[in-house]
């Protein structure tokens, strides 16, 4: 049996000047206990990705034993000449959270943002998928921090 | 952590990033793929693409479910979002299963990751499948 440490990053971007992994599975993990549900917060998952020419997607996979619900969410970014544009995001039927508009840090990454009416055991991976087209949009991603509050705009 | 230049093969019958495409030009094209999967290989499969289209603007998330038996079965295919509109399965004119969809009007910078899962009751096991061929036109209907 194969154990496979995580990120699973698979196959490489191909394209002249991309860099990174087209896929890659569990950059990182949510699995929080919060007993007092924390009603109605935003969970601001801070990753390394820097507005310099990348398309990513994010694909966020799980399940919240509070609402009974799945977890999946989507996001579309591309960060390019200093700034992170919300292109797209996608929030499916039956699902637990809503995925929020990112935004960049003060310190100059990219912040995903996602919103809960509650967080009671909720646990979820992240994935990226990127670019391997002839130019430089590839890049692995990975999450330098995050945290869950009421703050509604730009926590970091 | 691990870190995979190559497809990853999961108990023979599961495959991440059996192939990959990217490509810039903005206009309307459809995009098929030729597997390695022969008519009447009895082998039960299904075929994803995930990805995004920066020219639409949408997520790629759709497959395709097939099953080559004694005549070819175009069993199912879906969406979840509009990046990519699955068209058919069909069978090419020198015997293998070909999948196609389309990716709209406006395509540019547009990405997708292949992933296969087969399986195969009939003859106790699966095979790994690879994509021998791709290529993307600008009119619909069958191309292999």
């Amino acid at each position: 049996m194969a154990n496979l440490q995580s990120p699973l990053r698979i196959g490489t971007n191909t394209g002249a000047g991309s860099s990174g992994y087209a896929q890659q599975f569990q950059i990182w993990t949510f699995n929080e206990f919060y007993a007092d549900n924390y009603v109605n917060h935003y969970l601001h998952i801070k990753t390394d990705l820097v507005p310099t020419d990348k398309i990513v997607r994010f694909e966020a996979l799980g399940y919240h034993y509070g609402q009974a619900k799945f977890i999946r969410n989507d996001w579309a970014v591309y960060a390019y000449n200093n700034v992170v544009y919300d292109r797209t995001r996608a929030n499916y039927a039956g699902g637990a959270l809503d995925a929020y508009a990112p935004y960049k840090s003060s310190d100059g990454y990219t912040v995903l943002k996602m919103f809960g009416t509650s967080w009671y055991f909720a646990a979820f991976i992240l994935n990226v998928y990127t670019w391997g087209m002839s130019s430089t949009y590839g890049t692995n991603v990975n999450v330098l921090s995050y945290v869950i509050n009421t703050n509604s705009g730009s926590h970091y | 952590m691990a870190n995979l230049t190559d497809r990853l093969d999961i108990i023979s019958n599961h495959s991440y990033g059996v192939y990959e495409y990217a490509r810039t030009s903005y206009d309307h094209r459809y995009y098929h793929i030729k597997t390695s999967i022969t008519h009447q290989s009895y082998l039960m499969t299904r075929i994803e693409f995930k990805g995004y289209c920066y020219g639409n603007n949408q997520f790629i998330d759709c497959w395709w479910t097939f099953y080559p038996y004694d005549y070819f079965i175009a069993h199912n295919q879906g969406y979840l979002t509009g990046g990519m509109i699955p068209v058919t399965s069909y069978k090419s004119s020198d015997n293998y299963v070909c999948v196609y969809g389309d990716l709209g009007s406006n395509t540019g910078d547009v990405f997708f990751n292949v992933n296969i899962i087969t399986a195969n009751p009939t003859s106790g096991g699966a095979v790994n499948t690879t994509v021998l061929s791709a290529a993307s036109t600008a009119s619909s209907g069958t191309y292999y």
